[in-house]
């Protein structure tokens, strides 16, 4: 519907918009100095007081004990990194399977969690329609009232779920307030669209597929991205409901690196054989390696929702 | 959005206040350890009813003290090893076993030579499930309300209403192994005496247990940072103690004696040791009520001021505290004993690394030393209820199998897996390959395992230290007397009542509280619970020592 | 915009008796759609609910739920004993909550609107995901991190002391908790928190904008006018839902730094349950807890979309 123009400017595909030399739509104007030098100071202080702790996780991913040993902790900047941290966590092959299981959960999670919250918010998006105002009550409350542990333990053993993947993905499937997000931009949505096309004899579900669904990138991008991230760093579920440690996510298998003091079964290791990276290096490549798959991901959603859509372009 | 779920749930699971002194370190609570171990010698706390002990004299080792609760130390393995059981311990249906572990997650069965060689010596599938330590309680409450336990489950801590739950689902093992009768079990037999009082409930004998050496709690000394600074590694008091730390702290320079307030250490300086005492006649003391326990407070507060202590010491996870050590930043820190063996792996590449155990200090030179004995064990392992005796004795002969004692030939393949594959003999050292590093995190010896020793290849000194350090201090422990008993309201309303004497407790020592608080506090614990738990600890003490 | 929704409003009547079958034949696409969705809420949601009836008794996890004792409202004891520790942890949660709502709770809002006005389409993409990563850190390595860089003996302190300068305390100062925990919250989360209303502004029909500055309207009253009506329902909606979890505050990142500045200063409703109940094995207790808060919190998200309906904001629902 809507393509990138070089420019970085959102385009209409029948008629490109005017636009100045640098990159900014005629009508803005020229930016006010101060506002701008503001703007800008702001975001620079926020991305270093992100940017400096996160080098200090790289570097300290990559560090030597020696090194580790003399900044009695996190490293700044690395002097010679090494990537023996990261070869510890991947040798053996257990990792990298976590790191499929968990792909795999992602993908199918935030697929089948999409179609269902995308299904509920658009029913209870329409007004009037049949039971909206219970169901919507009812699925707003789940996010007030929460199942005990024990409870729902024995529902998914119940159900056959047990060391099944399956119970990593249906019992968080639905998320009460992703769909109430959802429907708050569903309801935005101009009425008079949906009412021609209802003159037209599309019925509800050709709407919801012409007209709701395009209309809705940047929502379903974003609730998309929740819920995959909410997948992705999961590890409690799997924890209780999958038995064998060789169907386990990533985040589970990670998190017996680091919960403990001793990393890495180092009493097993006898002398002569080569000395262990720092346990605060393998912490940290952990987070390394659990984060980066899901920043891979980010910059294909990220266009979504940062690039203004065109209503009109629907409306014609 | 999904944050409060796992908020929520997340209540049942993860650890509360960092406990420095004695309260949460041996508070009935869940996540605690099992109640800790009197000495192997001492009275005749369950006669007739424990496993009659019976050791291996097989493996003379090269460090041996007349104390039974020390160690024995190993500067090589035993050459050549023995076998000590014979036949396959099972036949047919593979065995389902529940623990935890500190350990990463091992690779599968079919990757797994190491597992592959302990089913191939135990005859059956050993079928391993389990969670890291920190999330156990959870994955052990959902298995329990689900009703489908496997053969063997790890039991951690005590829970509300045990004996019931005990007798509701496991089977009781008395028959098999009380008094004589785990003679058809030598391994078994071989597990020190303390050890199995933590499996008795009730007057039966509920588990096999996984032993730990009584040595508990050590103040680890960088001995090289100390004999640098021209100190003793063992002060006689504490005011030469305090003059030690005073020597040891360089905030300019960023150096700090400890990582954090050592109130542990300062209680056993106060003549302290253990959250309960007992006389000769049974009757119990909460020793939190004793002076000695807010003098040491005192001191507590008192060495804060003179600032040896770390400042974030309080605002730190244990991790950063153990890395403050090994860096020199601090040259102190108190741990469990079990962690001894890592700080060696740490340390490995700093120049004259050297770590050594210091006593808790009498307050006055040449006053009496006591020392906290440390759990006498990690926990135990339960069988699932199970009425055929032919399936129980099997499951008990490969806990025995499991237990096999250093020196023997099931050890090297339980702990080291397949020559060739998985390890190599260096000398009559066998060393894991850089594969079976990966596969050894097989926690097997969390379902139980041998007697404790000492032994690190190729480093005499560590294992001097470390016998050193059990010799020095075992002689001075005091047992810990609630060891074997069984108070209901210590486990239920008792542990948060604790919980808030050791919130008042922090307070005291954060010096956001005046000292002269604590007494109102002990107090009104007594009150709400203390007395109750006093009498049922009385009431179980008197029952078993007859 | 927002008019579209209310109009469309008429063109579905209001329920009368006797078209429910009519309404049926007309909605069953809808309700088909919704059914999975549905499925799912009343499997994993509403049936272990049930669950939550031991909160009237003595469980414990070897006895089955019908099994245990009934107990009353025992387990609501720790609730409404009175007990000053519980006052102390009450009204720590009532401040956090209110010092989080006013200050952090509007920031992802604020950081939005700046960066919708950066002009370069990859500028602002790049600085919102670096400023989105600290979401993804446990709160175990942003506590390590915050100790090791502002700690009386980190990074930002060590360094002044070596030039002589004056040193500072946050960390384990107990009158700074608040503000401690406040700036981790503001660090971790703000960049995640605007997403969702990036995703709102993106919305905005650009012609607006054209409109708006063809009447002379400067970059300040664009954003007043045009930018800010386009997200404010999704701002009250998110708000609404918030007071909802007044009286959960961040459990695992509290927990984490009581030992730095004890208990008066930093027990939660949370931490205190799970002090004083929940070490001691008390299933019943904590399902007693979970019942009470969400009873409060219905009433606070009733209460909330009451009043946002009296300012003519949509709510959650419908009136």
């Amino acid at each position: 519907m809507t393509t990138t123009s070089p420019l970085g400017l959102t385009a209409k595909p029948r008629k490109a918009r005017p636009s100045t030399s640098t990159g900014r739509p005629v009508w803005m104007g020229p930016p006010n100095r101060v506002l701008t030098a503001l703007r800008g100071l702001i975001l620079t202080i926020g991305c270093a007081v992100v940017i400096v702790p996160f080098l200090a996780v790289v570097s300290t991913s990559l560090a030597t004990q020696e090194e580790v040993t003399e900044n009695g902790g996190f490293v700044l900047l690395v002097r010679d990194p090494t990537l023996a941290s990261y070869q510890a966590i991947l040798s053996g092959g257990v990792v990298t399977r976590a790191l499929v299981i968990s792909i795999l959960v992602t993908i199918a999670g935030t697929l089948l969690s999409l179609a269902c919250t995308i299904g509920l918010a658009y029913a209870l998006s329409r007004p009037g329609s049949l039971g909206s105002r219970p169901i919507l009550l009812a699925v707003l409350f789940t996010m007030l009232f929460s199942p005990g542990m024990i409870p729902m333990y024995l529902v998914v053993k119940q159900l056959g779920l047990l060391d099944n993947l399956l119970a990593l993905i249906l019992p968080v499937l639905i998320n009460a307030f992703n769909v109430i997000v959802m429907r708050e931009f569903f309801l935005d949505i101009p009425g008079e669209l949906m009412e021609s096309a209802r003159i037209d004899g599309a019925n509800d579900l050709t709407i919801l597929a012409r007209i709701v669904l395009p209309l809705s990138k940047a929502v379903i991008s974003v609730i998309g991205l929740f819920y995959a991230v909410g997948y992705w760093n999961a590890f409690f579920n799997a924890l209780l409901y999958i038995s064998s440690p060789e169907k386990w996510p990533l985040q589970l298998v990670l998190r017996t690196y680091v919960v403990n003091e001793t990393p890495m079964g180092v009493d097993q290791v006898s002398a002569g054989s080569e000395s262990l990276p720092p346990q605060l290096s393998i912490q940290m490549a952990i987070l390394v390696i659990s984060i980066i798959p899901i920043l891979l991901v980010y910059p294909f959603l990220q266009k979504h929702f940062t690039k203004g859509l065109m209503i009109g372009a629907v409306k014609g | 959005m999904s944050g409060t779920i796992s908020r929520r749930r997340f209540l049942g699971t993860t650890g509360a206040f960092a406990a420095i002194g004695l309260l949460g370190a041996c508070s009935g609570s869940p996540r605690s350890q099992s109640p800790s171990g009197g000495s192997t010698g001492g009275g005749g706390a369950g006669d007739g009813l424990l496993p009659t002990y019976q050791p291996f004299d097989t493996f003379p080792p090269d460090l041996a003290s007349s104390n039974p609760d020390v160690s024995p130390g190993y500067f090589t393995y035993p050459d050549p090893p023995t076998t000590v059981t014979s036949g396959v311990p099972a036949s047919g249906d593979p065995i389902r076993a529940l623990t935890f572990t500190f350990d990463p997650v091992a690779p599968e069965l079919a990757n797994n030579a190491l597992w592959q060689s302990i089913n191939e010596a135990l005859g059956t599938e050993l079928d391993l499930e389990y969670t890291p330590a920190a999330e156990y309680a959870a994955r052990f409450a959902t298995t329990i309300a689900g009703n489908d336990l496997p053969d063997l489950v790890a039991i951690r801590g005590q829970q509300q209403q045990m004996p019931a739950m005990l007798a509701a689902k496991f089977t009781d093992l008395t028959e098999h192994l009380s008094g004589d009768a785990v003679l058809d079990y030598p391994n078994l037999a071989a597990l020190p005496t303390p050890s199995w009082l933590s499996t008795v409930y009730d007057g039966r004998i509920w588990g096999v247990p996984v032993p730990r050496s009584l040595i508990g709690s050590v103040l680890y000394t960088r001995a090289d940072i100390l004999e640098r600074a021209g100190l003793s590694l063992q002060p006689e008091s504490l005011e030469e103690f305090t003059e030690m730390a005073q020597a040891l702290t360089n905030d300019r320079e960023g150096r700090w004696a400890f990582g954090q307030t050592p109130l542990s250490v300062l209680l056993e300086t106060n003549g302290i040791a253990n959250l309960w005492s007992v006389d000769e006649s049974g009757a119990f003391t909460f020793n939190a009520t004793l002076p000695g326990y807010e003098q040491a407070l005192a001191d507590a507060v008192a060495l804060n001021d003179l600032g040896v202590v770390h400042p974030d010491g309080n605002a730190v996870q244990n991790t950063q505290r153990n890395e403050w050590m090994v860096a020199g930043t601090t040259a102190f820190q108190i741990g469990l004993y079990a962690g001894w063996p890592k700080f060696y792996v740490q340390g490995a590449d700093i120049e004259g690394f050297r770590l050594t155990g210091m006593l808790s200090p009498a307050r006055e030179a040449g006053g009496e030393m006591v020392r906290t004995a440390g759990p006498s064990v990690s926990h135990f392992s339960a069988i699932a209820q199970q009425d055929d005796p032919e399936r129980v004795a099997e499951i008990l002969r490969v806990l025995d199998w499991l237990a096999a004692p250093f020196g023997s030939t099931e050890y090297i393949t339980r702990r080291f897996g397949k020559e060739g594959e998985t390890f190599t003999f260096d000398g009559p050292d066998p060393v894991l390959t850089s594969e079976g590093v990966n596969q050894a995190t097989l926690p097997v010896r969390y379902i139980t395992e041998n007697t404790p020793v000492i032994f690190e290849s190729r480093n005499e000194q560590a294992v001097r230290d470390q016998f050193d350090h059990q010799e020095a201090g075992l002689q001075y422990t005091v047992p810990n007397p609630t060891e074997g008993l069984y108070s209901e309201t210590a486990v239920s309303e008792g542990a948060s009542a604790q919980q808030a004497l050791t919130a008042t407790e922090l307070e005291i020592v954060l010096g956001n509280r005046p000292v002269a608080d604590w007494a109102a506090a002990v107090e009104s614990y007594m009150s709400a619970v203390g007395n109750k738990i006093k009498s049922e600890y009385e009431e179980a003490w008197a029952q078993l020592n007859g | 915009m927002r008019k579209g929704s209310s109009s469309s409003a008429t063109t579905r009547p209001a329920r009368r008796p006797g078209q429910t079958l009519a309404r049926w034949r007309r909605d069953r696409l809808l309700l088909l759609l919704a059914a999975p969705g549905l499925l799912v809420v009343l499997l994993f949601h509403y049936l272990p609910l049930l669950g939550n009836v031991i909160a009237f008794k003595g469980y414990l996890p070897f006895l089955t739920i019908a099994e245990s004792p009934w107990v009353g409202w025992d387990n609501f004891q720790v609730i409404f004993s009175g007990d000053p520790l519980f006052v102390n942890a009450l009204t720590n949660t009532l401040i956090i909550t209110l010092i989080q709502v006013l200050f952090v709770f509007p920031l992802p809002l604020v950081l939005a609107l700046l960066l919708n006005e950066v002009i370069s389409e990859r500028l602002k993409r790049i600085v919102q995901s670096v400023l989105y990563l600290p979401h993804f850190l446990s709160w175990v390595i942003v506590v390590a991190l915050f100790q090791h860089i502002l700690g009386n003996a980190g990074m930002v302190n060590t360094l002044l002391r070596e030039h002589d300068m004056t040193t500072f305390s946050i960390i384990g100062v107990p009158e700074l908790f608040e503000v401690l925990i406040t700036s981790q919250v503001i660090w971790k989360d703000t960049g995640w928190g605007t997403i969702i209303f990036l995703a709102a502004i993106s919305r905005v029909d650009t012609s607006l904008y054209e409109a708006a500055a063809m009447d002379g309207a400067g970059a300040l009253r664009r954003m007043w006018h045009v930018t800010l009506p386009a997200i404010r329902s999704v701002f009250v909606l998110l708000l609404i839902l918030r007071l909802g979890d007044a009286l959960t505050v961040g459990f695992e990142q509290i927990i984490l730094q009581q030992g730095a500045v004890g208990a008066t200063a930093s027990e939660v409703l949370d931490t205190y349950v799970y002090n004083h109940g929940i070490v001691g094995g008390n299933w019943g207790q904590a399902a007693a807890v979970g019942l009470t808060k969400g009873v409060i919190s219905v009433l606070l998200v009733l209460g909330a979309n009451k009043l946002a309906h009296k300012f003519g904001e949509r709510g959650v629902y419908h009136k």
